[in-house]
């Protein structure tokens, strides 16, 4: 997540500043960098804490199962 | 689908509210309109549901970060001999 929450943060920026958003209001720009934030926070959250409650031990490979993301 | 749910429901409390204010007459044009139904009974496209929807929204990041990383620490500290 510390490596892709910067790039993502950029690109809701950039595109933001493409709409002409931040012309209009820059509080609705906050509000896209703090939803960002918390989306990429929770869902990385959720997959390593899901992925541990919740193991594929299916896998033949047991690296895949410790890195996996869990039962689908 | 947990985290589909996730995202709609946090997009759904921040964006809407957000939305409501950007769009709100006050905002927009400077010129206050007569208020709508709408705006009347729920305050729809004022401050103050703004900032609620937004610590809704950020109460929802909040538990969707630490319970599934505390249910994850209790099932590794199980696999533990």
């Amino acid at each position: 997540m510390r490596r892709f929450l910067p790039v993502c943060s950029l690109l809701v920026l950039i595109s933001d500043l493409a709409l002409g958003v931040g012309h209009r209001s820059l509080a609705v720009v906050a509000v896209h960098q703090l939803q960002c934030l918390l989306l990429c926070s929770g869902l990385a959250a959720m997959a390593v804490g899901l992925g541990a409650k919740l193991p594929n031990l299916r896998e033949t490979s047991p690296a895949r199962i410790a890195s996996g993301f869990g039962v689908r | 689908m947990l985290s589909s749910i996730f995202i709609v429901l946090l997009c759904l409390v921040t964006s809407c509210a957000t939305f409501a204010w950007a769009e709100s007459a006050v905002s927009s044009r400077g010129v206050p309109e007569e208020p709508s139904w709408m705006r009347g009974q729920f305050g729809l496209g004022s401050m103050f549901l703004m900032v609620c929807g937004i610590s809704c929204g950020v109460v929802i990041g909040l538990v969707a970060t630490i319970w599934p990383l505390r249910v994850g620490l209790r099932a590794f500290r199980r696999l533990e001999p």
